[in-house]
């Protein structure tokens, strides 16, 4: 999906705006630093980084919503925070959480969508 | 082993942990040089000396640090960059991505003060998980300096309980006796 196609849709739905500039900043440093880690560190870090963001990402939008979608995030945040260190101790078991979090945003796809 | 260990270092090594949470009070320097002095004694290759230890404990360069360290929780108190001194390699012919015995000398260094920040209270943190670049950019350091590893350093915070899961293979697991 184009950064644009992200935006036209925005337009068209309930828009409670997620992210403040200076959050924008830190996040967008961790994500940058991260690319640049990326470019030395063993090859389970760059997921381990992606999910560190995508928690960090959910624990500011569980603060910005209501209802089904502050549970979502909530909850979605509350897992990663859980699950995120586990690709020091059990890879596969890391592995698994991963793919089972894609299936997981899919399914909330779904459930907006059907809304 | 079961009881306290009377051995003193060994009682150090066999206790001490990583600390990721800390208390918001700030690290005296006095207690800061004693560290650097503990990395003063550790081993090095052919007795080369080829680090230098930048010390950071004003906080805004701590919040640069940490907006550029993905391995770092939240800033620290205080930290200490083991930096390789590209000039003293230059000027030795130590040959700095092929020699390895330069990371070693990282890793000696830095146990020293991992041991002596146990021995005196002082929680730490072992991270390379960072931008070099933008680590050397927030600490401000001189191009002859490139960071290897940062050393976060505090008391531990209250809610840090010491007890991360820690994994340790057995001595069997890890030894191979070459005669046999």
């Amino acid at each position: 999906m184009l950064p644009s196609d992200i935006h036209q849709r925005d337009t068209d739905m309930e828009d409670p705006r997620v992210l403040t500039e200076p959050e924008a900043f830190e996040l967008v440093a961790h994500l940058v630093s991260s690319a640049d880690t990326s470019l030395f560190e063993p090859r389970r870090y760059p997921p381990f980084r992606l999910l560190d963001a995508a928690g960090r990402l959910a624990t500011i939008a569980a603060d910005r919503v209501d209802g089904e979608l502050r549970t979502f995030w909530a909850e979605l945040a509350a897992d990663i925070a859980a699950n995120q260190d586990l690709m020091m101790w059990d890879p596969a078991g890391f592995e698994a959480f991963i793919r089972e979090t894609t299936v997981r945003i899919v399914d909330e796809q779904r459930r907006r969508n059907d809304r | 082993m079961t009881g306290a260990d009377h051995r003193p270092v060994m009682a150090a090594i066999t206790a001490r942990r990583v600390t990721r949470r800390f208390a918001d009070d700030r690290l005296d320097r006095t207690v800061l040089a004693e560290l650097i002095k503990a990395a003063r004694w550790a081993p090095s290759a052919g007795n080369s000396r080829l680090h230098k230890f930048v010390v950071a404990d004003d906080p805004s360069d701590l919040d640069a640090v940490d907006l550029v360290s993905p391995g770092m929780e939240r800033p620290p108190p205080a930290l200490i960059a083991v930096c390789t001194d590209l000039q003293a390699c230059e000027d030795q012919g130590v040959e700095v991505d092929i020699d390895s015995t330069v990371l070693v000398d990282v890793g000696t260094a830095a146990m020293n003060i991992l041991l002596a920040a146990h021995e005196m209270g002082i929680g730490a943190c072992p991270t390379t998980s960072f931008s070099r670049s933008g680590v050397a950019a927030a600490l401000r350091l001189p191009d002859r300096l490139r960071p290897e590893m940062l050393l976060q350093l505090g008391h531990p915070a209250p809610t840090e309980t010491g007890t991360h899961r820690s994994t340790r293979l057995s001595v069997d697991d890890l030894t191979i006796w070459a005669s046999d």
